[in-house]
């Protein structure tokens, strides 16, 4: 009996990874294929994915790709200021939100649910409305201003949903201790509260810039006089048939880079809890 | 920190004016027959609302809430068991690593996943199935783009569930398919229905996908609106991002409607 139950217990097992297994490689075919392509020399060639030999050129063509390599530079530049302005929006909104009475609470609770709910497509559509009214006041507020603002737009929430519920956590009797000891109010906030939240905030940059950099539809919308990102250059490079394999060695590239910003941050704070651990 | 209300103000009034203005224009310019934002020769009109007897709308509306249903299906019968596997195994001793794996592909950017999945679709011994402009690989690529939107949630309620109720429910002797069935995925509809919000919204919405692996065959409400910007029109393309917004919302409140009623059942069950 007990070993029939082994059996089974095994073969579920077995089967539950297998399952796991399968849907994981479905994720992974397109990381693999990015990989693959941005060492293959063949990468631009006609009969898709065939392997033309190692090479290290599609990394260089990061560089020499005049139009490849400006929509990389845009990309890095809209998204490295989105995410630390809408970090520290997004922190001193949820400082703000905290701090109000149930009512105002639940409305901006809601309100800030919009930019999350909305489709991604009317929310483009939106800031480019908003860009057009303003178009008279700034005449060139399409392209970097405009990619700007939008994505301060839709991240902002997402840090804010980071923020939020760790400020909740966080106990008010520091606050007042702070006090206490002779801090103003501002300065318990600065010192107190705001280090006591660091690794949500770390959190909500980090999704803010993934959104952000990987964003294509709201950008679509709010590109413009030149200015694009990475994913439009993939959307109008691939169908206008002009498209770089240098994007695939960007790409790559890049996700080498945030795993291993990943893993020190997880690293470092694993460090943090031992060491705290041992004191 | 009640002091710190103020804070809050700044936020609110981004808000309204990214919210709220852009959503008054579009309510204006759906009235209108203008040259873009231009309102030089611009007159009052209702051809934008005529233009939606158009049967294609509606065909597109259908076509995009039929891709996203299949879309939510397939994410959920992926990525319950996922989810369901990896915060009950007694095997995995690194969760966290199993959930960087997970967002890992994430990291890739999206465009270049669908331009790779193209590009695999066509190889020599996948390109005698047609695959690409169907309406299957649309959903597919749909599928593995937005699935980890289904898992993190899911996992997260399991994880929080209170281990004990699926305990003493297996020491009084109740199946293991039925404990599941009564209490484990009861319990865990809270994180399926904001996986099931979070997979259907840019399913039914995009216009990437459909378009790249669609080839154009694929209509949905994100390719209408985005042809009919193109075309400059911001009138009826206004329109019709108004109506994909109402029918969104009418079907996000309507999930989270279904939601609160639950909870209510439940503690009312509590209570009794």
């Amino acid at each position: 009996m007990l070993t029939r139950n082994h059996v089974k217990e095994g073969i579920l097992t077995t089967l539950r990874f297998l399952f796991g297994a399968i849907v994981f490689s479905l994720m992974y075919v397109p990381v693999v294929i990015i990989i693959y392509q941005s060492f293959n020399a063949g990468a631009n060639s006609i009969s898709p994915l065939s392997w033309g030999g190692f090479t290290w050129e599609n990394y260089a063509a990061m560089f020499t790709n005049r139009q490849l390599y400006t929509s990389i530079l845009d990309s890095l530049l809209v998204s490295l200021w989105a995410t630390a302005i809408s970090t520290v929006f997004g922190l001193f909104a949820s400082i703000g939100i905290h701090a109000l009475n149930k009512k105002a609470r639940k409305a901006m609770d809601f309100l800030n649910e919009i930019p999350m709910l909305n489709s991604e497509i009317v929310t483009g559509i939106s800031i480019m409305l908003v860009c057009s009214l303003l178009k008279p006041l700034f005449p060139n507020i399409f392209g970097f201003w405009s990619m700007l603002l939008a994505h301060i737009f839709f991240c902002v929430p997402y840090v804010i949903l980071m923020v939020l519920p760790k400020l909740e956590q966080t106990d008010e009797s520091l606050f007042e201790a702070a006090q206490d000891l002779g801090c103003s109010p501002w300065k318990s906030l600065m010192k107190v509260i705001i280090p006591s939240l660091t690794t949500a905030i770390l959190t909500g940059a980090l999704v803010a810039f993934t959104l952000s950099i990987d964003d294509f539809v709201i950008s679509f919308y709010t590109q413009g006089n030149g200015f694009s990102n990475f994913s439009n250059y993939v959307y109008s490079s691939y169908t206008k048939k002009n498209f770089s394999a240098g994007a695939y060695a960007f790409n790559a590239l890049l996700t080498f880079v945030t795993l291993g910003l990943v893993l020190t941050i997880s690293l470092m704070s694993s460090h943090k809890k031992t060491k705290k651990a041992k004191v | 920190m009640k002091r710190f209300k103020g804070l809050a103000v700044p936020y609110f009034v981004w808000l309204i004016l990214l919210v709220v203005v852009p959503t008054i224009t579009m309510i204006v310019l759906t009235f209108l027959q203008s040259n873009g934002t231009n309102l030089d020769g611009a007159y009052w009109s209702l051809d934008s609302y005529r233009r939606l007897a158009d049967p294609s709308i509606l065909k597109a509306l259908w076509n995009s809430l039929v891709i996203a249903f299949w879309t939510v299906l397939f994410c959920f019968l992926l990525g319950y068991p996922v989810a369901y596997f990896l915060s009950f195994s007694t095997h995995i001793k690194n969760k966290q690593l199993f959930l960087l794996l997970l967002i890992l592909p994430m990291w890739c950017n999206s465009m270049l996943r669908i331009v790779s999945w193209l590009r695999f679709f066509s190889t020599d011994w996948l390109s005698p199935l047609n695959l690409v402009g169907t309406n299957g690989a649309v959903i597919f690529v749909t599928v593995t783009t937005y699935l980890p939107f289904m898992v993190f949630p899911i996992f997260t309620v399991l994880e929080k569930m209170d281990r004990s109720l699926i305990e003493a429910s297996s020491d009084l002797g109740v199946p293991a398919w039925k404990t599941f069935l009564k209490i484990t995925f009861p319990l865990s509809l809270e994180g399926v229905s904001s996986g099931v919000i979070m997979v259907f919204l840019p399913a039914a919405t995009g216009f990437a996908i459909s378009e790249t692996i669609g080839q154009g065959k694929v209509r949905l409400m994100g390719n209408l609106i985005q042809a009919v910007f193109e075309k400059n029109n911001y009138n009826f393309g206004s329109l019709l991002s108004l109506l994909t917004s109402i029918v969104i919302l009418l079907l996000v409140g309507a999930v989270a409607g279904i939601r609160e009623m639950h909870k209510r059942r439940k503690v009312h069950h509590v209570n009794a």
